[in-house]
């Protein structure tokens, strides 16, 4: 059938203007990823053992889904399985949730971990890994998407590579992503996660849906995927073995390291130190994934450090220009605590 | 509205069965991925507000998520948008309310953020007109008017998604094309007074 002539064509000038508006408003990246994170798409880790080497590639993380999975090496929370052969996935990592009744307005929101057990002997259970791996401080750990799907037989111990998700941000408990509806900022405990992740919300798209945008299943998440979401295969055949063909993983993992010794900093009530770590981290990471997370903790050591100006300052731009910010509950708590330390 | 509610799009058997897991996830990322966007631009010009409307995108694709075996593919946009329909129905009512309880509760040092730029102030206030025009429109009109005239999307495309037939939408079209110019026109007018002032 023809279709009319679009009013952004043909309406008047303001008309025109007006639809033309609608273009530039656009969800930002924290908020697609914490959709992401939100809908479990997260992936997880790997882990095997020196036998495993043969299991078939099955193994092969999701890790990368997100871009996000750095690889969190040391068998931290997911099943070690002992010496048997045994490849472990820890399957997806998903804070399922919503149960959102579309018509009323309540949410509730599960987080779980699904884990599977590929055996070659089927002896080992599932392994329902009650913590997602809670990321060390991982300095450049080597990242996932960049190793083989499985260790090579010369890979001595069990492998557990967890989702490399910043440790807050496992806290995937029903207040994070109790979402709008309790009136809380999803994720709000979730720092790391908010930085800028692609480019994908931040370029104006123009008509989007009209563009044919296939799937970046993992690449549009990672940092170094700028043009995000508009040229990566769907990835509808997902095979384990395309794993393989995934870009790297950005250097979120040094990120998290980073902004886990500023933490530290802060913990040992040490804001000077906490303020030079993030100096150092800006310097490295000049197109941080977190750089979000990294105000806010430079706002928390100005805040400790009793320079209230210069955090109120820095709050008062930051909410300004992103006032949904998961970040702004605790931006005003900080500030609240800047008024009455 | 009549059409079909996302339930229609979810295939009824065969659901229990374990699946291949990568597929599940990596669709939760594609579905993200490829239409976060034009959900999130949906949400707001469907009336949720700004504040609410990353909260509500959220809340959209964790519903399509917990779904998504049974969403069948394809049909993920479809799935995806008249779920945002129905929660933009159901929480712009009251959010925006709720939403400045909550934050005064937290403090009010932030009720007044600087001011943004003016090249900014203009496009909000532009697309601001441009909601209160929407408003308007009935919500079945506005829905096919978002589609077409904001999203590009043809009328096969539109008939699909909300699952009525493409006469309906071609008929709502041109009905909410006339609502939307009279609105238009009337706001444009009510500027212009307000400038002239």
């Amino acid at each position: 059938m023809t279709q009319p002539p679009r009013l952004v064509d043909s309406g008047t000038a303001f008309e025109r203007e007006l639809l033309s508006s609608a273009q530039s408003d656009t969800g930002s990246d924290a908020g697609l990823k914490r959709a992401v994170l939100a809908m479990g798409a997260m992936g997880a880790g790997v882990a095997t053992t020196a036998t495993a080497s043969t299991a078939t590639a099955s193994t092969a993380a999701a890790g990368t889904a997100t871009g996000l999975a750095a690889g969190a090496s040391g068998g931290s929370a997911a099943a070690i399985l002992g010496g048997t052969s045994v490849a472990v996935v820890v399957k997806w990592v998903g804070v399922s949730a919503a149960l959102i009744g579309i018509g009323g307005a309540t949410a509730s929101v599960t987080s779980y971990v699904r884990s599977r057990v590929v055996t070659e002997t089927p002896t080992s259970a599932i392994a329902r890994a009650p913590a997602i791996a809670r990321a060390p401080a991982i300095a450049p750990a080597p990242p996932l998407a960049s190793h083989p799907p499985m260790a090579g037989p010369d890979e001595p111990h069990a492998r557990v590579a967890a989702a490399a998700i910043p440790p807050t941000d496992l806290a995937f408990g029903p207040p994070p992503v109790a979402g709008p509806l309790s009136g809380a900022p999803p994720l709000s405990g979730a720092p790391p996660l908010s930085g800028p992740l692609s480019g994908a919300g931040a370029a104006p798209s123009v008509r989007a849906s009209q563009t044919p945008v296939t799937a970046p299943s993992t690449a549009a998440f990672s940092a170094g995927a700028p043009k995000a979401a508009a040229s990566i295969e769907p990835a509808r055949s997902w095979r384990p073995e395309s794993i393989r063909a995934l870009p790297p993983p950005s250097s979120l993992d040094a990120e998290v390291a980073a902004l886990d010794s500023v933490r530290s900093s802060l913990a040992s009530h040490d804001p000077a130190g906490a303020l030079r770590d993030l100096d150092a981290y800006d310097r490295a990471f000049p197109a941080s994934m977190l750089g979000d997370e990294a105000l806010v903790l430079r706002i928390d050591a100005l805040v400790a450090k009793g320079d209230r100006d210069s955090a109120q300052a820095r709050s008062r731009r930051f909410l300004a220009v992103h006032p949904g910010s998961p970040h702004a509950a605790q931006l005003l708590r900080l500030l609240d605590r800047s008024h009455n330390p | 509205m009549s059409q079909a509610g996302p339930a229609a799009l979810i295939a009824s058997s065969a659901d229990d069965m374990p699946r291949e897991w990568p597929s599940d996830a990596a669709r939760q990322a594609d579905m993200a991925a490829q239409h976060y966007q034009f959900i999130w631009r949906s949400l707001r010009r469907l009336g949720v507000g700004e504040q609410a409307v990353d909260d509500v995108a959220q809340q959209v694709f964790v519903l399509a998520a917990t779904k998504i075996a049974r969403i069948a593919p394809g049909s993920e946009r479809a799935f995806l948008f008249q779920t945002a329909l129905r929660m933009a129905m159901s929480v712009r009512r009251d959010y925006a309310q709720r939403r400045e309880e909550a934050l005064d509760e937290e403090g009010d040092e932030l009720v007044d953020p600087a001011p943004l730029p003016d090249a900014r102030a203009e496009e909000a206030q532009r697309r601001a007109t441009l909601d209160a025009v929407l408003g308007a429109l009935a919500m079945d009109l506005r829905t096919v008017f978002i589609l077409y005239e904001i999203e590009g999307l043809d009328s096969i495309e539109i008939a699909s998604i909300l699952g009525i037939p493409v006469g309906t939408v071609a008929s709502r079209l041109r009905r909410a094309r006339e609502a939307f110019q009279s609105a238009a026109e009337r706001a444009r007018l009510r500027m212009q007074r307000r400038a002239s002032r």
